[in-house]
């Protein structure tokens, strides 16, 4: 699995290699300008891509273009401050699959590369497998050693979520964030997360399952396997 | 007071008091000029009368020379110098009183004086006069209206194009982009006036958009080094060996980072509606808007935390999408904010209007300062006192009305979409 990041902030290039080098055993490169990235990606036949859009030597729509020609089933996640619609819609419409607008978690980036990731690799079909927990992300189904349990959608998204960023603290607000959507910044509200949490943990040890739920004070959670 | 009606009366004003001043005057002159003539005849009748005693020899009886004319003998002693008098003298013929003036002299006999005393009627000069007087009020009084009326018509000719310009200055608003073009003019005062008001508007908005421009710019920049500090900090949390006190700090400073991130993406989308950068407007079901709003925050109302009452009735109008979520969502976000826990959030649609309701407490700033700027009624820190802003500057942009009441506990928020909904 190789990946490439177009980034011109390095300190906020090396925050993310350091995330996704944490959590998943990625062959990660880097760039900094267009031209690196454009000449990386000549080079090497990457899976994924992630790229802002508003680079020092020109725009990064450019490289999705090209990269999109060269190699379709690369997947693409666009990184940018800017968060004008038109160019959400213009880096979707050129081919890129997912949209993060900056400053975002890196937990959110990274559950959003695991998925885009687990989709082009295993076109979707394969079975998300944590020890004894399973998640079929296709039908949604999650077995606890073999065993089917119910959850509802919130729980289910924020079990996956968790095994996407397993061992990793996870703050409160980039869970609720990760649950409501873009629009949501109801910080006070965030008992919302516990609460769900608080059913996901019920649900999964009655069915037998460890309890890999951790709470960090004062932070958030932690999903931790190890 | 109006400009015209300012001059008017002024000119008005200053013209009765000249005209008043001349007409006494006038009256006075003619006066004083009549009197005068009157007296040199006297003075000639006087020679007159003088000559006739002297030819007629008369020693002791007077002579009548007219009705106008009295001659009494007096003793020796009473001598003096010709006076004239005014008197008045009742008239047989027109039986009244007639105002007369007299010139009484004497005439020296051997044994005794004559006393003269000539009469004439100013009954005729003050006729004159009155004739005179009236005249020239009646004149006086063609003349200020005559005057009046061309005022009027020289002032709407010479001031028609400053009004006109005053006009395009009273309905410019200096937020619109459009350039201030006012109207040339004749006269060089108005024309210095135009440019002078068009250099300053100019400069009004130079340092508006250049404001605007900071606002946006800054925001938009701040935006990566936020994202870089959330970004550290969020690796930091990763560290294996920190104790409760570490994750905690490195939690508040993500929270903290997140607010202001929040912050400034809020002040970018109110510069971003005040630039009108937000595309076409489209034909939207709000119903539709919201049932996506209701069932993102289902999550919210699962566990309990409200009561939630939704009232949707179909309302189609006619807005920029984006803006239509930036709407609803900061509406929705506010009763979940300042909704108190375990209260009501009520959601009704009806008759082109959007009620957003939930409980709490009786405002305690005015509900007119609501809508401003960083104006907060709690102290709630998550709370970044731009989301009613946005909510009426979203309502600016429109044209529609965005009004807030309290009723049965509930804080209302009400959206009049009445002007650009459409029909169903």
């Amino acid at each position: 699995m190789r990946v490439l990041l177009v980034e011109d902030e390095t300190d906020l290039a090396q925050s993310i290699l350091d995330y996704l080098k944490n959590t998943q055993k990625f062959n990660c490169d880097v760039a900094y300008n267009l031209e690196k990235a454009t000449e990386l990606c000549v080079l090497y036949e990457y899976d994924c891509l992630i790229i802002d859009i508003g680079l020092p030597d020109g725009n990064g729509l450019d490289l999705i273009k090209s990269s999109k020609a060269n190699h379709s089933k690369t997947g693409i996640i666009i990184i940018s401050a800017r968060d004008a619609i038109e160019d959400r819609i213009k880096g979707l419409n050129l081919g890129a699959d997912d949209y993060l607008v900056k400053p975002f978690h890196l937990s959110e980036l990274n559950a959003r590369i695991y998925s885009l990731v687990r989709r082009l690799r295993f076109d979707g079909n394969s079975v998300f497998v944590v020890n004894e927990i399973s998640i079929d992300p296709q039908s949604r189904e999650v077995k606890i050693n073999g065993k089917a349990i119910e959850l509802t959608k919130s729980e289910y998204d924020i079990l996956y979520y968790f095994m996407s960023n397993k061992n990793q603290v996870i703050s409160k607000t980039s869970l609720a964030e990760s649950l409501v959507g873009e629009y949501v910044d109801i910080l006070n509200s965030l008992d919302f997360v516990y609460l769900h949490i608080k059913n996901l943990r019920k649900k999964l040890t009655a069915a037998g399952c460890t309890d890999y739920i951790k709470t960090v004070y004062g932070v958030g959670y932690k999903f931790q396997v190890e | 007071m109006k400009l015209l009606s300012k001059t008017s009366l002024l000119f008005i004003t200053i013209s009765i008091l000249i005209f008043m001043f001349g007409n006494i005057f006038i009256f006075t002159l003619s006066k004083k000029m009549i009197s005068n003539h009157v007296d040199t005849e006297l003075v000639y009748q006087m020679h007159r009368v003088i000559k006739v005693i002297n030819e007629q020899k008369v020693q002791n009886h007077p002579i009548w020379f007219t009705d106008e004319v009295e001659i009494k003998t007096v003793s020796k002693s009473i001598n003096h110098n010709p006076v004239f008098t005014d008197t008045v003298l009742y008239n047989n013929i027109q039986k009244k009183f007639v105002p007369h003036r007299s010139l009484r002299f004497i005439y020296p006999l051997p044994t005794q004086n004559l006393s003269v005393s000539i009469y004439k009627s100013l009954m005729s000069s003050d006729k004159l006069i009155e004739r005179i007087t009236i005249s020239t009020i009646i004149m006086v009084v063609i003349f200020i209206s005559m005057i009046f009326i061309m005022n009027r018509f020289v002032f709407e000719r010479v001031w028609s194009d400053f009004f006109r310009n005053l006009k395009k200055l009273e309905h410019y608003d200096v937020k619109s982009h459009e350039k201030l073009e006012l109207d040339p003019s004749e006269i060089e005062e108005f024309n210095t006036l135009n440019k002078v008001h068009m250099r300053m508007v100019e400069r009004i908005q130079d340092d508006f958009i250049s404001l605007k421009e900071l606002t946006a710019n800054t925001s938009h920049e701040i935006q990566t080094p936020l994202a870089i500090i959330k970004s550290k900090a969020e690796l930091l949390l990763q560290a294996q060996n920190l104790d409760e006190n570490q994750l905690q700090s490195i939690g508040v400073i993500l929270n903290t980072t997140e607010r202001l991130s929040k912050l400034s993406q809020s002040l970018l989308l109110i510069s971003k509606i005040e630039n009108n950068q937000f595309g076409a407007s489209q034909a939207i079901n709000i119903k539709e808007i919201l049932e996506k709003f209701i069932n993102n925050y289902q999550i919210l109302f699962e566990g309990g935390s409200f009561e939630l009452k939704v009232e949707l009735a179909d309302l189609k109008v006619k807005m920029n999408p984006v803006l239509l979520d930036v709407l609803v969502s900061n509406l929705l976000k506010n009763a979940v904010t300042h909704g108190t826990e375990a209260g009501q959030i009520q959601i009704l649609v009806k008759e082109k209007e959007l009620h957003v309701g939930n409980s709490g407490e009786p405002l305690k700033i005015n509900s007119d300062d609501l809508f401003k700027r960083f104006v907060k009624e709690s102290t709630n820190k998550n709370s970044s006192g731009l989301g009613l802003e946005i909510i009426r500057k979203i309502g600016d942009f429109y044209g529609f009305n965005v009004r807030y009441n309290y009723h049965n506990q509930l804080h209302w928020f009400i959206v009049d979409f009445s002007n650009i909904s459409l029909n169903i």
